[in-house]
């Protein structure tokens, strides 16, 4: 039967890993990772992990902060406040920028377009094409207007950056491009999405950890053999995979052309499944274990029995992606924008959005919230961290950024809450704290940018051509 | 020459005047003045996906259509179906590609194979456009691809199990035409229309080749496997009878056709009456085709589908996420919340299916269909011998259709107190078709908490006594002020705080035939029960959830069919979605063009 394929060389990567004698079946990994560090040091690819919470820092809803978290002291010899209290033990692999105010802005309230903006500095659109969601009582809002950082950097190849094969149809190294993992962010709305693809497209996490588990790990070779027994279906699975290829290619003729970008997009995800078949799955080693089996969680919704454990069993398969090199670009949402998760485990019985605009002093409250998500953070560095990779660790060889979608509860935009982490294969010096005066935040992200490899000088569409942010 | 639907004409031009700091604690700085003046618009003019909101903007307040003269727009329906009874050929919107939903994709799957069970459950939540889940607008992502992947898996492995079943013949029998049988009939009901020979081909060539590595088990797996992921299965995919997209409206087969309407009553796949009727082309007949709606709302599928669009109209369906504060509505919880979207759903589904299908009953039955923890939320008895399912009649001062329904007024309300904003908002909107300006940017909107001391009406004071809040907040409060004799969680109250419930409302800017004050739900209820505007904005409303789209200006003419019929029957809901189906826009498609009017 015909094969047919849409790749920019003219011919079928089927072939072309015959042509490479490769085994028509199987073709391993490149050997870019090696937990023992055989290979030499610096061989171990960068890795870009985002990692959300919400809100912002305590505050009084007409006046400013309860909570002041700026760091007290010089570059490299600094102190952390209470709101930052359990990321002391990880303040060296810190980098602590305060004083930005947030490339962010457009339709709704902060809630909204803070979480459009916060990784891609890019506006949040008044509602178009049937989109309008609730941006905060009553003020209207579509969706975002701007790739976020880590589907920018997905897209770029190169020798300093996460993805560094460049063949004719820019394939990722890795089974996956991106990793979207989230806990309970509920329904597609804009202040509940903080990835996007492009402009107008959101991307929305999986938030199912046992069905992330099953995806990523459900083939690992446990037994590291590195050679795993051909798969007899494969070739079935291949021709199941060229019917559904054939399909898309006859529904690009019976639609609009508005609706190409739709079908070309579906095609992209067959074209990820057919990669996926044809590449081994990792072996496991000394730096890639299975994780435990995570709950399923059958429910978006707040949930604060099950959140804690969720969110965990998220930052844990990101981890394990990373180290398994199943992805090199992951994201992990914890909750949303507006979240009312009830902190039911410090005590509290209300959630997190009502108490932030109670009138009266909840700072106890909050700054147990706050202090909590630190943990969580302070707990996802350690993970990767715990991955030996060459003379290092993983988290050497990671950028780990912490965000939030607002400075503080009272919707104020700054100081904007961004905190880095790892070492991004040598690009970051990290333990230190870095004072700004209202420098953009797409600075942050242009930094990040290069940081992982990329070379631009401007980021989203809020504040254009700022170069990187000093120091960084 | 420009045509505007009869919606916009009514509504376009309600214009508002600036406002800023509406509630209690006042938004920085900012000069009132610098505001230019906000307004509302109908639905039509700023949810259509590129149409221009001429005519609609920067307009005095006016809601009487203007005298006609040569020079101006004709916004009038006279006017419009006069335009419309001389089109040689139909206008209608154009269409865009739409992936079924989670639940379409469920319902299909135990309708084609038989196999209960939410196989969606995994995948991404689904777009609404409008009120209505469709997804038509965001292309689909690598994750989501590789959801269905995996949902088809579980599927397939499940109906292996069930391949005796499935199968019209013993494929383990090894007979080549048996097979051959089976990817017909099988493809044809997944592809909802027959396979075209390569196709079919190649759905034999894989049985062929699974077979032979894993018996008829696996070919039979493989196939099922393959046509769950297809595309022609995944997408609602309406070319038109020439078989290319066109850029004029072009007649569906008889299979798109048949594939329209069952996803528009059913929320699932054609039946074999309906695959029967598209192969003969008899259902391109309109008399066919109106005695098809007739049989499939008499339908049991059609429980499903006729409560679905009430839901999602009302903005209700995601009542079990509705959180209440525990201390003051302890009866509020998971159960009680299923009891109300069941009552709701069983009510319009009663109303609609075997009542009399009137748009004003569903506003003023003085009953319900009700039961568990509602009869002690409704303070009603249980009648003797009492089934459930039964309608139960209620106090006809307390309770008259949907506004009073417990759903509608707990999921437009905040935990702790009732919310006039949002239930005026829902019922502007929704009800009225009327879309309204957001709030100015500085504006604190928190709600007020909710002490004893404090009526709701004097907590949300600032939006009728200072101006500037006044200009926008008169279309909105007014007419949930109107609905506060029910609670957070729909119980009735007549006290309010410290003082007895005061309950008077008032519409404005929206038809002389409502307009005016009104004391209490039931009063407004009678009201939205005999107003054009509701019944045209419900027309509208139907129609996007039948086509999963919002209408356009080149729709304009098919809605005018539509409300015709709809008006004629007396608002008979039965006959509107006749009416939508025998409309141009249902039977036809355009998948190319702009968005322009005529």
């Amino acid at each position: 039967m015909k094969r047919h394929r849409h790749s920019a060389a003219g011919f079928s990567r089927r072939q072309l890993l015959k042509t490479l004698g490769a085994s028509a079946a199987l073709s391993p990994f490149l050997p870019l990772l090696n937990a023992t560090g055989q290979e030499g040091a610096g061989t171990f690819p960068k890795r870009l992990l985002l990692f959300y919470c919400p809100d912002g820092t305590a505050s009084i809803d007409d006046g400013g902060a309860l909570v002041q978290w700026q760091p007290q002291g010089s570059e490299t010899d600094f102190e952390l406040q209470a709101t930052h209290e359990p990321l002391k033990e990880i303040q060296s692999k810190l980098v602590v920028p305060y004083g930005l105010k947030m490339s962010a802005g457009g339709a709704g309230q902060e809630h909204a377009f803070g979480m459009a903006g916060l990784w891609t500095a890019a506006s949040l659109h008044e509602p178009h094409d049937g989109f309008s969601f609730d941006g905060g009582n009553g003020l209207r809002t579509g969706w975002g207007s701007g790739p976020s950082v880590d589907q920018f950097l997905a897209t770029q190849f190169g020798p300093e950056l996460p993805y560094q094969r460049a063949l004719d149809d820019a394939d990722p190294e890795t089974p996956y491009r991106t990793l979207e993992l989230g806990a309970q962010c509920e329904d597609p709305h804009s202040m509940h999405r903080m990835i996007y693809k492009g402009d107008k497209e959101p991307i929305h996490p999986e938030v199912n950890p046992k069905a992330a588990y099953d995806r990523l790990f459900a083939n690992l070779d446990v037994d590291g053999s590195g050679s795993s027994t051909p798969d007899p279906r494969l070739g079935l699975k291949q021709s199941s995979l060229d019917i559904l290829v054939g399909d898309i290619e006859r529904l690009r003729t019976r639609v609009g052309s508005e609706d190409y970008r739709k079908v070309d997009a579906h095609l992209e995800g067959l074209r990820a499944i057919e990669r996926r078949l044809e590449t081994a799955p990792p072996a496991a080693s000394a730096g890639c274990t299975l994780p435990d089996v995570p709950p399923e969680a059958t429910s978006r919704w707040e949930n604060s029995a099950t959140f804690p454990g969720e969110a965990t069993a998220m930052m844990d398969l990101a981890v394990h992606a990373l180290a398994c090199d199943l992805t090199r670009i992951a994201s992990v949402q914890l909750s949303r924008g507006f979240s009312n998760i009830v902190h039911e485990w410090s005590g509290h019985n209300q959630g997190h959005h009502t108490i932030s605009h109670l009138s009266g002093d909840h700072t106890g409250e909050l700054l147990q919230i706050d202090q909590w998500y630190a943990a969580q953070f302070a707990y996802l560095v350690k993970q990767l961290d715990s991955v030996v990779e060459g003379d290092g660790t993983m988290l050497d060889n990671t950028l780990v950024v912490w965000g939030r979608e607002m400075g503080q509860t009272n919707h104020r935009m700054q100081p904007v809450n961004l905190i880095l982490a790892g070492g991004a294969r040598g690009g970051l010096s990290t333990g230190r704290y870095l004072s700004f005066n209202n420098e953009p935040h797409a600075k942050l992200l242009v930094s990040i940018c290069r940081l992982m490899g990329a070379d631009i000088n401007s980021f989203g569409n809020r504040d254009l051509d700022t170069g990187p942010l000093m120091g960084v | 020459m420009e045509v505007q639907t009869r919606t916009l004409g009514l509504a376009a031009a309600v214009a508002v005047g600036a406002s800023w700091g509406c509630s209690g604690a006042i938004g920085p700085e900012g000069d009132p003045t610098e505001m230019q003046a906000p307004q509302t618009t109908t639905t039509a003019g700023t949810q259509t996906a590129t149409s221009s909101t001429s005519g609609t903007t920067g307009s005095v307040p006016d809601p009487d259509p203007p005298d006609m003269t040569d020079d101006d727009p004709p916004v009038g329906g006279e006017q419009v179906a006069t335009l419309c009874a001389q089109q040689t050929t139909p206008t209608v919107g154009r269409t865009l590609l739409r992936r079924m939903t989670r639940k379409q994709f469920d319902n299909t799957v135990r309708d084609l194979l038989g196999i209960e069970g939410e196989p969606a459950a995994n995948i991404s939540p689904d777009e609404k456009v409008g009120p209505f889940y469709s997804n038509a607008r965001t292309p689909i992502v690598d994750l989501v691809v590789q959801q269905h992947a995996e949902a088809a898996a579980a599927v397939a492995a499940q109906a292996r199990e069930r391949m005796a079943d499935i199968a019209p013949c013993d494929l383990a029998s090894g007979d080549a035409a048996c097979v051959g049988s089976f990817v017909d009939e099988l493809g044809k009901r997944a592809y909802r229309r027959p396979l075209e020979p390569s196709e079919r081909e190649a759905y034999l060539a894989l049985f062929d080749a699974a077979n032979a590595v894993g018996g008829a088990e696996e070919g039979f797996e493989y196939v099922v496997l393959t046509l769950l992921q297809s595309p022609f299965f995944l997408y609602h995919v309406d070319v038109g009878q020439a078989g290319v997209p066109s850029a004029t409206p072009a007649p569906l087969t008889g299979y798109e056709l048949a594939s329209r309407l069952s996803y528009f009553l059913w929320n699932t796949m054609p039946d074999d009456q309906l695959f029967e009727l598209a192969e003969s082309d008899q259902l391109l007949d309109p008399v066919v085709l109106e005695s098809e709606v007739t049989r499939m709302l008499g339908d049991a599928r059609a429980l499903d589908a006729i409560p679905e669009f009430h839901l999602q109209w009302l903005g209700i369906g995601d009542m079990t996420d509705v959180v209440k504060d525990a201390t003051l509505f302890p009866s509020f919880g998971p159960e009680l919340a299923q009891a109300m979207l069941a009552e709701t759903s069983n009510f319009a589904s009663h109303v609609i299916l075997e009542g009399d299908g009137l748009m004003s009953t569903l506003f003023t039955a003085p009953y319900s269909v009700i039961d568990g923890p509602l009869f002690a939320l409704y303070g009603a008895a249980e009648p003797a011998g009492f089934v459930p399912g039964q309608t139960v009649p209620l106090d006809p001062t307390q309770r008259s259709g949907l506004l009073t329904q417990a759903a509608f007024l707990a999921t437009h309300a905040h935990r702790d107190q009732t919310s006039p904003v949002h239930r005026g908002i829902a019922i502007r909107e929704n009800l009225l078709c009327q879309l309204l300006d957001p709030p100015p940017a500085n504006v604190n909107n928190v709600a007020p908490e909710p002490t004893e001391a404090t009526t709701t009406r004097e907590r949300f004071a600032a939006h009728s006594s200072n101006a500037v809040c006044a200009s926008c907040h008169r279309l909105i409060d007014p007419i949930g002020l109107g609905l506060e004799n029910y609670d957070p969680i729909g119980a009735f109250r007549t006290t309010d705080g410290p003082a007895a419930v005061d309950a008077t409302g008032e519409i404005v800017d929206a038809g002389a035939d409502i307009e005016g004050p009104f004391n209490g739900a039931i009063e407004l209820s009678q009201r939205l029960a005999q107003s054009q505007l509701v019944a045209d904005c419900m027309a509208n409303q139907w129609f996007r959830f039948a086509l999963g789209r919002i209408e356009a200006d080149d729709d304009a003419c098919a809605l005018e069919a539509i409300y015709a019929g709809f008006d004629g029957s007396g608002h008979d809901v039965k006959k509107l979605i006749t009416a939508i189906v025998l409309s141009d826009a249902f039977r036809s498609v355009k998948l190319e063009g702009s968005e322009e009017g005529l």
